[in-house]
């Protein structure tokens, strides 16, 4: 195969957050929550209401860092960004006569050095108070700095810094120079030190004030503003205000727990600050001072105390009011209230709003429960106590709240009956030959005798008209009914007592049709008056009335028709069915279903077929003129499309095997499938006990339910209150085995558990659970040998592994198996072994004593879990020389990457692991995949090797390996002889084994045939899809995608396009690359070229998915500049031709779209 | 105690920000992308020193050797304004 090309997107975008913060940006009297997320920033308004998102800035690069600052003699803030490979920019945000916002590049540059040991800690950026320098911490010993009060040229300049290890550094307010304070360490501790710089001579000129040996993980610096200048220290223990004269040092307890990792300034004086830690701990910090008559300060002691329990924070933001942005990275972020008064659990916190985060997203797996066709990935998320299962499917979830059982429902619509109610009461029912009222009271629902209702005949519509009145129409007549005196007002019945058969209907305007013959009903407030009539030529197959207000309020009714025989759509005007268009839909099925709606101001024509594609159009309401036909396949049978609202949106429901619902986001049409299974019938309902819900009928029932937000991915969280490493699932027994780390601490002799978690909270535990550890003098010396602490671990925190089982839907915890405190879990698989019936559980460990480099030491143990008695077992367990990182099934026997060995183990029919070959070239073999009788390895350091099982000589031949040296992070098998990667760089990679090659030595190697740089760490690969196969069009396919999770929270996906694509889709990504101005002034190729400490080579063989979708965001007029810009020449369907292009912007919108409908 | 003075501090920019504040009815849609098409204003150009920084400090030793005049004259020149820019090279 010589042509191995794919197309990468993003399916969920990262959601992890790097940063936030407050400032004026959108203009001098916004008040504006800023949030970085990987490679995106989310501007967003503080309004009355709450946070009103702006605008969603994407970079061609990770942020790594965000900054605001002021310039002298302005009135709005500016925006300084950092990106992991060192592009830097100013930003600035301006409004524009239309009212929208532009983001203009002050200035830009990349300011990476060719030299340099990039500082452990992370990149560091300030910014002088009076704005004058920009200083950044980016390699160890040097300290940059970007002038800012100069125009032209910004040249940033280097200054040696004798302090090598900076943990921390900031400017200080109130001096004449810029000057800088930094917390830096050597062999003797830790020490803070103030530098002035001085801008003309570009260096630090003098050392201000010093304090030796402050405490020794003293790790924060907070710079406190005028008029007390100075800086707090934070610390692991303790709390320092120091000023360059004087000291005021306090230890307060609350803080010893974990570790302070960021904190947010509150007032503009700088006495009030919140400090949060690692373990989600919130603090209040408050520095008091009086004035002394000389005009001195005297400093209080600083006053820290826990307010309570927030995300495990990596940033804070003070909105306003009490108000606060808590920024997480590794659990889902928050906003929170602070109230004055506790709870009656002490917090001073409410929880306002949530914002999902599925980072650092560490395994997944792809699963299909409902055997739809369609996966669902199941991720383990987060870490310490954010950890959590996160359910992602595509799609809308509806929650059951009820249901009813009844058979043959033909219609459903909701009714007010009750005079002057605003809720819906009764749910009228149609059925063939008859019809019912059902009345909900409360929870209970009863059968009633609605008077003036016909209840001996099959219904095709009811509603509520105006004033306490509804209207019904039955298969002989249009009847309006008065809900106050519960009679009859006013019916009209079809002439010749023809049945109607099609009905549509808005409330005060009705259309029946009886076999060709179309009638306008009028329905005024007592009386129902026929108002025109027409023939057709074919019989109707399916009616929708809906009236437009035009720009001059004016109304215009108009009438779409599905007709029999001809496959056509009319739209007609009313009153006198004044046709104005007929359109063929060019299809052999008859149009089942029609309805006209809108959506963000666009009107649109959707029209359901008999075979369950839907074709929908952009409609023109003065004329009725259609236009942008698309088509999409829903389900396989007639499909019933309503509309129904949720929270004053509208969104179309469509009724079929494959149930859908159609909303619009950003101007686009989302088609998102529901977790039902078959639906014939739907309608919105709006009780006391089911307010905002809808109601469903099926075969044989009616659900009424309650429906998700509005999103293309649904996502549930499963809070573990600790961290998920990995998973595995398995079928058989309906269950989930997952490994996950929690913390104890130890409390004397015990181990105590830091907080209840899933681990601590399961039916059943196993394994070490006597957390009693022996005295020194009984404890044996064994492998998982007990623990010895002395009273100096008093308080010492201890990662203790579990291995979970869950049941599969309600995700209870049925079983935690607790190894011993030494013992790390790292793989799990779920395998079937040998001739052996019984599916295992199968967990990899390694015993980490910390003076070994490498783990000496692991187990293999199997377990099987039974689910009728909700039982586990332990079957087996073998001692293997290492640690267990990954594990694999290869044809019913076991692959276990230990250390540096790949290792297959055969089962024996004693239930016993027996080894029976092994591979040793390796650094640390961490993962395995495998393939009929090929297994790849991936290294920590030496890429992927690919192995050969000789199963006549029982061992292993190294085929191939990749000798270029790459730190894997995820490797999954392609097909027999491709294989992807992803690295500690950030990259994408894919090698191939090249069979055809002559010599020996050129086969042994894989080349590297594709490579991309994605910007985020990928930690699992897994095949499978997120969307039903059905959606899917002809041009891509999305056979053997394969999904990704990232440690930013994203999930991708990685697929194999066919030459003929890939040559249109580089051509239009070149086109869009040029025509799109990157923000920042960042070139896209520059973004997405393979890049590592040494080499960067451009990206080869991936298409950049975001930014093809990204031509949907584009308006009509750029869209064609974009088509225009395409080099080659291409025909209709993308195949490349020598001669004028004949592709049009419509070919290449459909293009897009179906690309976006493959994830 | 300290949390009731640390609260009673607390500032408030707009007390109107926040006051209608409704989780249900909240801002759940996505914010609209920025994407731009326009040619961008030019901007000021962020350079990088990438000499090595031992060349970087005996550039700065010269310059404080043999520089100062340089960077007085320098100096004079802003001050003097226009008349500076017909100063012949030194």
């Amino acid at each position: 195969m010589a042509n191995q090309q794919y197309y990468t997107v993003t399916a969920h975008k990262p959601t992890a957050v790097v940063t936030s913060i407050s400032a004026n940006f959108t203009s001098p009297t916004d008040r504006n929550l800023l949030v970085a997320r990987f490679n995106r920033i989310d501007i967003s308004l503080v309004t009355e209401e709450g946070l009103q998102p702006i605008k969603e800035i994407a970079l061609y690069g990770k942020i790594e860092i965000m900054k605001v600052f002021r310039p002298k003699h302005k009135d709005k803030d500016l925006l300084f960004v950092v990106t992991a490979r060192y592009n830097t920019m100013i930003l600035e945000c301006v409004q524009t006569e239309s009212g929208d916002v532009e983001i203009i590049t002050k200035a830009h540059g990349n300011i990476s050095d060719h030299i340099g040991k990039v500082s452990e800690i992370g990149p560091m950026a300030v910014i002088d108070p009076s704005a004058r320098v920009i200083g950044l911490k980016l390699y160890d010993g040097l300290f940059k700095i970007i002038p800012l009060d100069k125009e032209g040229e910004l040249k940033a300049y280097c200054l040696r810094m004798e302090e090598v290890e900076v943990q921390d550094i900031d400017f200080l307010y109130g001096c004449a120079n810029p000057t800088i304070i930094i917390i830096h360490q050597d062999t003797m501790g830790r020490h803070i030190k103030a530098k002035e710089l001085s801008i003309k001579d570009k260096e630090f000129v003098k050392t201000p004030w010093k304090q030796e040996n402050v405490e020794t993980e003293a790790s924060m610096i907070i710079p406190v503003p005028e008029p007390l200048c100075g800086a707090i220290i934070i610390g692991r223990e303790s709390v320092l205000y120091h000023n360059g004269s004087s000291f005021i040092a306090i230890s307060p307890p609350v803080i010893k727990q974990s570790t302070i990792v960021c904190y947010a300034r509150i007032d503009a004086e700088g006495t009030r600050y919140l400090l949060g830690d690692m373990a989600g701990h919130l603090f209040m910090l408050l520095l008091n001072y009086e004035k002394n008559p000389d005009g001195t300060f005297k400093i209080k002691d600083p006053k820290v105390d826990l307010l309570g329990e927030i995300s495990v924070p990596e940033s804070l933001t003070y909105l306003d009011n009490k108000i606060i942005y808590v920024a997480s990275r590794v659990g889902d972020s928050q906003l929170i209230k602070l109230n004055k008064k506790p709870d009656q659990f002490g917090s001073h916190i409410t929880v306002l709003d949530t914002f999902m985060n599925l980072g650092p997203i560490l395994d997944m797996c792809v699963i299909d429960l409902e055997r739809q066709g369609q996966g669902q990935v199941v991720t383990c998320s987060g870490a310490y106590k954010e950890g959590s299962l996160r359910i992602i499917r595509n799609g809308i979830g509806i929650q059951e709240v009820a249901t009813i059982d009844l058979v043959g429902i033909k219609g459903m619509w909701p009714l007010r009956i009750t005079p002057d109610s605003v809720l819906d009461d009764t749910l009228v029912l149609s059925f063939v030959g008859h019809s019912r009222v059902l009345a909900y009271n409360g929870e209970e629902v009863e059968e009633i005798d609605l008077e003036g209702f016909q209840s001996e005949l099959q219904t095709f519509y009811c509603g509520n008209t105006s004033d306490n009145k509804m209207v019904q129409i039955t298969s002989a007549s249009v009847r309006l009914i008065c809900l106050k005196s519960k009679c009859l007002l006013s019916e009209w019945n079809v002439p010749d007592g023809k049945s109607i058969n099609v009905v549509s209907c808005n409330g005060h305007q009705a259309v029946c049709a009886t076999g060709n013959s179309l009638y306008y009903i009028e329905i005024g407030t007592d009386k129902v008056v026929q108002n025109g009539f027409i023939t057709l030529e074919h019989e109707v197959s399916c009616l929708d009335v809906c009236s437009f207000k035009n720009e001059f309020y004016k109304n215009s009714s108009l009438v779409a028709v599905g007709l029999w025989m001809d496959i056509s759509v009319k739209i007609l005007q009313l009153p006198d069915f004044v046709e104005l268009v007929r359109e063929p839909l060019g299809e052999e099925i008859i149009p089942r279903s029609i309805l006209m709606v809108t959506f963000e101001n666009i009107d649109y024509l959707l029209c359901a077929l008999g075979d369950g594609s839907l074709c929908y159009f952009h409609l023109n309401p003065e004329n009725g003129v259609l236009s942008e036909k698309r088509k999409v396949n829903l389900g396989t049978q007639p499909t019933l499309i309503r509309k129904f609202q949720t929270l004053a949106t509208t969104s179309v429901f469509a009724c079929s095997d494959h149930p859908t619902v159609i909303y619009s986001s950003n101007n686009k049409l989302i088609f998102s499938n529901v977790n039902l299974r078959k639906v014939n019938h739907m309608c919105s309902l709006n009780t006391k006990s089911y307010p905002d819900s809808l109601a469903m009928a099926t075969d044989t029932a009616i659900i009424i339910g309650t429906i998700d937000e509005m999103q293309k991915l649904h996502i549930r969280t499963i809070p573990l209150g600790e961290a998920p490493r990995r998973i595995a699932h398995q079928e058989s027994s309906k269950s989930f085995g997952i490994i996950t780390m929690r913390i104890d601490v130890h409390e004397g002799i015990n181990l105590v558990p830091a907080r209840p978690s899933a681990s601590t909270s399961a039916q059943n535990i196993s394994g070490a659970i006597n957390n009693r550890m022996p005295s020194s003098s009984s404890a044996t010396n064994t492998n998982q040998g007990p623990l010895n602490i002395g009273s100096s671990e008093y308080g010492l925190e201890v990662e203790i592994h579990n291995m979970l089982v869950l049941d599969q839907n309600t995700f209870e915890v049925l079983h935690a198996h607790q190894l011993n405190s030494n013992e790390y879990a790292l793989s799990i698989i779920s395998a079937k072994l040998g001739d052996d019936p019984a599916t295992y559980y199968i967990l990899g460990t390694a015993v980490v004593n910390p003076e070994d480099q490498d783990p000496k030491l692991g187990r293999i143990l199997i377990f099987h879990w039974d689910d009728s008695s909700s039982k586990l077992t332990q079957i087996s367990e073998k001692e293997v020389k290492g640690a267990c990182y990954g594990m694999a099934e290869f044809n019913g026997k076991l692959i276990a990457a230990v250390n540096c060995t790949v290792r297959l183990f055969e089962w024996t029919a004693e239930k016993e692991l027996r080894l029976e070959c092994s591979h040793f070239n390796n650094i640390v073999a961490l993962f395995v995949k495998t393939k009929g009788d090929f297994i790849v390895s991936g290294d920590l350091m030496r890429s992927m090797t690919l192995l050969q099982y000789k199963t006549m000589e029982g061992s292993f031949e190294e085929i191939a390996r990749d000798y270029s040296p790459k730190w894997s992070t995820a490797i999954e098998i392609i097909d027999d002889d491709v294989f992807l990667g992803a690295e500690n760089d950030k990259n994408l990679y894919v090698v191939h084994k090249d069979s055809t090659l002559t010599s020996d030595e050129a086969r042994h190697q894989l080349q590297e045939v594709g490579q991309f740089h994605l910007g985020d760490l990928i930690n699992v690969f897994r095949r499978g899809s997120l969307v039903m196969q059905h959606f899917t069009d002809t041009h891509v396919s999305v056979q053997g995608g394969i999904l990704y999770g990232t440690c930013s929270g994203a999930l991708g996906l990685v697929t194999q396009l066919t030459p003929k694509m890939f040559d249109f889709l580089s051509d239009l990504e070149k086109s869009l690359a040029t025509v799109i101005k990157g923000v920042g002034k960042i070139n896209h190729q520059f973004w997405r070229s393979y890049h590592t400490e040494i080499r960067t080579e451009p990206s080869e063989s991936f298409i950049d998915g975001d930014l093809i979708e990204s031509f949907l965001d584009l308006s009509k007029k750029e869209m064609m500049e974009v088509v225009e810009e395409i080099q080659g020449a291409y025909d209709h369907d993308f195949k490349k031709i020598s001669k004028d292009t004949k592709i049009t912007l419509d070919d290449v919108i459909k293009l897009v779209e179906d690309l976006t409908r493959i994830h | 105690m300290s949390i009731a003075e640390f609260f009673d501090g607390l500032p408030s920019i707009d007390e109107r920000n926040f006051s209608r504040f409704n989780s249900k009815r909240g801002f759940h849609s996505p914010s609209a992308v920025y994407i731009t098409t326009n040619d961008q204003p030019p901007s000021q150009i962020i350079v990088n020193d990438n000499s090595h920084t031992l060349l970087q400090y005996l550039h700065k030793q010269w310059d404080k050797k043999h520089g100062c005049r340089k960077r007085t004259m320098v100096a004079t020149t802003e001050e003097s304004g226009s008349t500076s820019r017909k100063r012949p090279r030194v």
